[in-house]
């Protein structure tokens, strides 16, 4: 299986070190719009395919959100 | 024993906390099984670390504390290769696991056993029942307390289960709330700019976002009320 592109892997990495779920990080992608089954996103973590730039964007936006609930500001960049 | 596995058999789930189901699950092991003097459930927290989720008295999570930290112990070795650990002496164990068995000296424990909590659908932790004299649990005990962790496995994975599944249905519907919110909230951006995309709209959301440090719903909220979000500094 492939490696996940450097943004992605940034974005897991940015998960982990906030001690969230892959399940909280999908809901929270979710709530911004996205429409991607849970299994998808986490297939992406895994190098099982890769998101669109809009869904790549969702992604980093709910790693934000997710961040800002716990005091954080904005770590994961977004594709422009 | 029986009565314990006629009481387990009469559980029915309802929105009682996971937490009082597990209080059940253990004081029921602590009056069944005679050598019994501490019972500890171990249990994955929220950040998958394990964690004594339920206890008899304080010292349960004390002694498992040890061995967490440690990362070595009779129940972490119950739960990952799914068959019980029984120690007889505490003081024989101290090579095996020596944070543990200190742990568990400490506190005036001198014989344990751990058993494996599975049901068919998952694992879902280990029972640690402790004892203050040395070899406390008999061939007997070891396997009247293997019947009940069996039946107790099958009532704590569908109460952990049904509290997953009631979690998520009431993150879902916060979910939606948050998608609805924000659908609008492009929706009015782009009656303001014909040429604005979908895309585009979400993203002056998301830079609105980072600027301001708060939850993109939030700007999306302020949006669909009227309330003033700051303006983009002139480029």
């Amino acid at each position: 299986m492939p490696e996940p592109p450097a943004d992605v892997l940034r974005l897991e990495e940015l998960r982990k070190q906030m001690g969230v779920s892959p399940r909280e990080t999908w809901v929270a992608y979710f709530s911004l719009g996205g429409d991607c089954e849970e299994g998808v996103v986490s297939g992406w973590f895994a190098g099982n395919g890769a998101p669109s730039d809009r869904d790549y964007n969702l992604l980093a936006q709910a790693v934000n959100d997710l961040a800002v609930e716990r005091g954080g500001d904005h770590p994961a960049t977004y594709r422009e | 024993m029986n009565e314990a596995l006629e009481e387990l058999s009469t559980f029915s789930l309802s929105d009682a906390p996971l937490g009082d189901t597990l209080q059940w699950v253990g004081h029921l092991a602590l009056a069944a099984l005679d050598p019994v003097d501490v019972v500890g459930i171990t249990m994955l927290d929220s950040r998958g670390r394990p964690t004594t989720a339920m206890y008899s008295d304080e010292r349960a999570p004390s002694i498992d504390e040890a061995q967490y930290r440690a990362g070595a112990g009779p129940c972490l070795d119950a739960w990952r290769l799914g068959h019980r650990v029984r120690l007889d002496d505490m003081t024989e164990a101290r090579d095996r696991y020596p944070a543990f068995s200190e742990a568990a000296l400490a506190h005036s424990v001198l014989s344990s056993l751990s058993l494996p909590l599975r049901s068919k659908a998952s694992d879902v932790g280990a029972l640690n029942l402790y004892a203050t004299q040395t070899y406390a649990f008999t061939p007997d005990d070891e396997g009247e307390a293997e019947t009940f962790a069996t039946a107790a496995a099958v009532v704590v994975a569908n109460a952990a289960a049904y509290l997953a599944a009631t979690d998520m249905t009431v993150h879902l519907q916060e979910a939606l709330k948050s998608r609805a919110v924000i659908e609008q909230a492009k929706g009015m951006l782009m009656a303001n700019a014909p040429d604005l995309t979908p895309d585009a709209a979400f993203a002056i959301l998301r830079r609105a976002s980072q600027r301001e440090n708060v939850k993109l719903r939030e700007i999306a909220l302020r949006i669909v009320e009227r309330r003033p979000i700051a303006e983009a500094p002139d480029t």
